[in-house]
């Protein structure tokens, strides 16, 4: 594993990610240098994680690392027909300021979305051909409040999901 | 391998384009994440073993040009760098919103 760094003061409440001088911690490290000798800002990064260690084919089938199938995570495609006046019958979060995506927060039961088999845990990749991907996130509740159909692309993904919900900022 | 019906293109596509060497297959965490698994070195990788590059890692994928950057890693090294970055390098965020790369 390896990291380079680019950041800025973490105790700043600007957040910006220009790429400058930096220098960077991995919270694994001894702290012996103190922070009064850094000449520059500090930041701490996220531990490392790791894939999943290597075992035996034999054991994959009963492992929860291993034995899950890539369909369902596999990008689909969700068409809602909204009326006007309608509610689109799913909420989002997140968006460019969490950099992890739109998300589907709740789904609301039989509803035209639930149906069309949107879930909790989605991530919203377009919607009518926009990329939803690096999107603000009052940018995104405009085009899907606006639309009258929507051709969503979305996928599982529900390790970004967790992310999201552990973020502050939506 | 394990078995993929067939599906909409993106994910799935990317995993076999660059077809598999052999003692190579991929394995699904419950998150969603995707990792390789090597049976011959007995190791596992986020990175594709062709490619290089990690596929639904959770991370984006970033290119471009980064200039001076200190590193400091565990052996309590200063090392400036100075290089673009390549194929497999991933940009993750802190809390904060700061930006680092990982590989």
């Amino acid at each position: 594993m390896r990291m380079r760094g680019v950041t800025e003061d973490r105790l700043s409440s600007t957040c910006y990610r220009a790429t400058t001088n930096v220098r960077l911690l991995s919270t694994n490290m001894d702290q012996k240098i103190p922070y009064d000798d850094y000449q520059l800002p500090v930041v701490f990064l996220p531990s490392y994680e790791s894939p999943p260690a290597w075992i035996a084919p034999q054991e994959r089938i009963q492992h929860p690392d291993y034995n899950n199938e890539l369909t369902q995570f596999l990008p689909r495609t969700v068409v809602l027909k909204k009326p006007p006046g309608a509610q689109l019958g799913f909420n989002i979060r997140g968006g460019k300021a969490s950099q992890l995506g739109i998300f589907i927060s709740k789904v609301v039961p039989d509803s035209d979305a639930h149906r069309a088999g949107l879930q909790e845990g989605d991530q919203v990749l377009s919607v009518n051909e926009v990329d939803f991907q690096d999107i603000e996130h009052s940018r995104a509740v405009d085009i899907l409040k606006t639309a009258r159909e929507i051709l969503m692309r979305v996928r599982f993904f529900p390790y970004n999901y967790q992310r999201q919900k552990e973020r502050t900022v939506h | 391998m394990r078995e993929t019906p067939r599906n909409d293109p993106g994910l799935e596509p990317r995993i076999m384009a660059d077809t598999l060497p052999e003692h190579c297959s991929y394995g699904v965490c419950g998150d969603g994440r995707v990792f390789f698994i090597n049976d011959l070195t007995l190791c596992t990788a986020w990175l594709h073993p062709r490619t290089g590059e990690p596929v639904s890692s959770g991370h984006m994928m970033r290119s471009g040009t980064i200039y001076k950057i200190y590193i400091y890693i565990y052996t309590h090294t200063l090392m400036t760098l100075d290089e673009r970055t390549g194929s497999g390098w991933e940009e993750g965020f802190t809390d904060d919103g700061a930006s680092y790369f990982i590989k």
